[in-house]
């Protein structure tokens, strides 16, 4: 095909009849396309090797070294693959031959007497067609290119991305985290850490949206949650910075839900903050001792003047479980389009099974009959004893602090 | 305060229906007053459609206007409560 989209569509007219060939030549030249002329099937493939872009073929079908349709495969053309349209030109018109015709890969067909209006509306019409297919062929070259770029931007925000997470969580003893991805970023994400003051901190955050936009939006809660337990803030603290770095930082419409948890090890007590999450349970032997719904908006919504940053505070009795999860739980659907349902989980945490953790991921998945699921779905556990186990160990182990002269 | 404006949400409201439905808050907003949100057909609202209704409150309290949501169905409801966005937008 010609290389130009600006320059006039090359014909390359081929018939062994000199007089009618200059005719269509001619004819062809009147109505703004450039020809080339072929007098046989070798003229027209020896034209062919030269590299010469063609956009249509006019073809006599009947040629002193053969017919048209043997071009087809002295030119080795795939009938199917793209390739210049043809337009045969012969005086038969048995219905059998056209349909040979048209099956071979040629485009269309003019019958002799040649009418030339015809011809040329013909001609237009199939060159326009040319036109647009080239166009559409650049188009997706350019989607492949995007696609590709996209792709390979995506990587690398990836590995920054779980590198920071791997930089900022620690795995305790007693912290049980289950995240499963929409995408291949999550827009939920579960954090915990151990003051140096021997609290643990727990945060399951679910930002808006999936994907790399809500990825992003949860980075700033990172990098706060860890520097502000490094240095020894309250929960409280905490998620008054992170509301208003996301208020100062983010698009109106992103936002956090979340729900945070500080165990005190030594005043042996538990505050929970909850934005947006659902209701988390602390159950033990199949009984809820405490419902923690939430009672706050999500961070990021209000203003520092607005925003709550109450906490509900529990004496840590030695024993039982805390259960957090995100919204795409209780929003996954089974084959009948049912939600598995903030009512069907306040049930399934009462249950009496050796690991709670386990026994509602499987539930899950029995509900849904699947394991990839529409939104970004995240299930927390936290055993208390074990919890207030590691983090009086941390304490013990911590080396004493060097006072300097 | 006088209603000036009823818009009717649609059957799932998430990110895709921010287009029409900002560009319904920026025509109801050119009179001052109570622009509710029919939520009669609404069935789906997800994290991003909430933070669509967040921004509009913003918009239509600069505004010195009123926002409300109406007619909502349980499910759209549990996730309106539990996202607790009856602290900033009525909710009748």
């Amino acid at each position: 095909m010609s290389d130009h989209s600006e320059a006039p569509p090359y014909i390359l007219v081929v018939d062994d009849d000199e007089l009618l060939n200059g005719l269509f030549c001619q004819f062809l030249l009147t109505k703004g396309f450039e020809t080339l002329t072929a007098h046989s099937l070798v003229g027209a493939v020896e034209l062919f090797k030269t590299g010469i872009a063609v956009d249509l073929i006019l073809l006599d079908y009947q040629l002193p070294d053969g017919n048209g349709l043997e071009l087809l495969d002295m030119m080795s053309l795939d009938p199917v693959a793209q390739h210049p349209p043809i337009i045969m030109i012969s005086a038969k018109e048995d219905p059998v031959f056209l349909e040979n015709c048209f099956s071979r890969g040629v485009a269309d067909y003019i019958i002799k007497p040649v009418n030339l209006s015809l011809l040329a509306l013909k001609v237009s019409a199939l060159i326009k067609s040319v036109a647009l297919q080239r166009v559409i062929s650049v188009q997706n070259a350019e989607l492949e290119r995007f696609k590709k770029e996209a792709e390979r931007e995506e990587s690398v925000a990836k590995f920054t991305y779980e590198y920071l997470l791997r930089q900022n969580s620690r795995k305790i003893d007693g912290v049980s985290m289950w995240l499963k991805s929409s995408s291949s970023f999550s827009g939920d994400i579960t954090l915990a850490k151990i003051s140096p003051g021997g609290d643990l901190f727990f945060l399951l955050a679910d930002a808006t949206g999936h994907g790399l936009s809500a990825a992003i939006t949860v980075m700033p809660v990172v990098s706060i949650f860890n520097t502000m337990v490094e240095k020894g803030f309250d929960l409280q603290a905490i998620v008054t910075e992170i509301n208003k770095k996301l208020i100062r930082d983010t698009p109106q419409d992103r936002f956090v839900a979340a729900i945070l948890i500080q165990t005190h090890q030594e005043q042996k007590k538990i505050d929970v903050w909850n934005g947006g999450m659902p209701t988390a349970y602390w159950v033990d032997e199949g009984e809820v001792l405490q419902a923690f719904t939430s009672r706050h908006m999500a961070l990021g919504i209000l203003d520092e003047s607005m925003f709550d940053a109450s906490v509900i505070t529990c004496n840590f009795s030695g024993k039982g479980i805390i259960i957090a999860y995100s919204d795409g739980l209780i929003e996954e659907v089974n084959a009948q389009g049912s939600s598995f349902s903030s009512a069907r989980m306040a049930n399934l945490v009462r249950a009496r099974v050796s690991n709670l953790h386990t026994f509602l991921i499987t539930s899950l998945k029995e509900y849904t009959g699947r394991d990839q699921y529409r939104d970004d779905v995240s299930i927390c556990m936290l055993e208390l004893d074990k919890i207030f186990a590691s983090c009086g160990k941390q304490l013990k182990d911590r080396p004493p602090r060097q006072w300097l002269p | 305060m006088a209603n000036v404006a009823t818009i009717r949400m649609p059957k799932r409201f998430d990110y895709s229906s921010s287009a029409e439905f900002n560009t319904k808050i920026t025509a109801a907003l050119a009179s001052r007053g109570t622009i509710t949100l029919d939520c009669n057909d609404l069935e789906y609202i997800d994290s991003a459609g909430i933070g669509l209704l967040v921004m509009s409150q913003k918009k239509v309290q600069a505004q010195q206007s009123d926002l409300v949501i109406t007619n909502l169905k349980p499910a759209p409801r549990e996730i309106l409560q539990l996202a607790n966005l009856q602290k900033i937008i009525a909710i009748t």
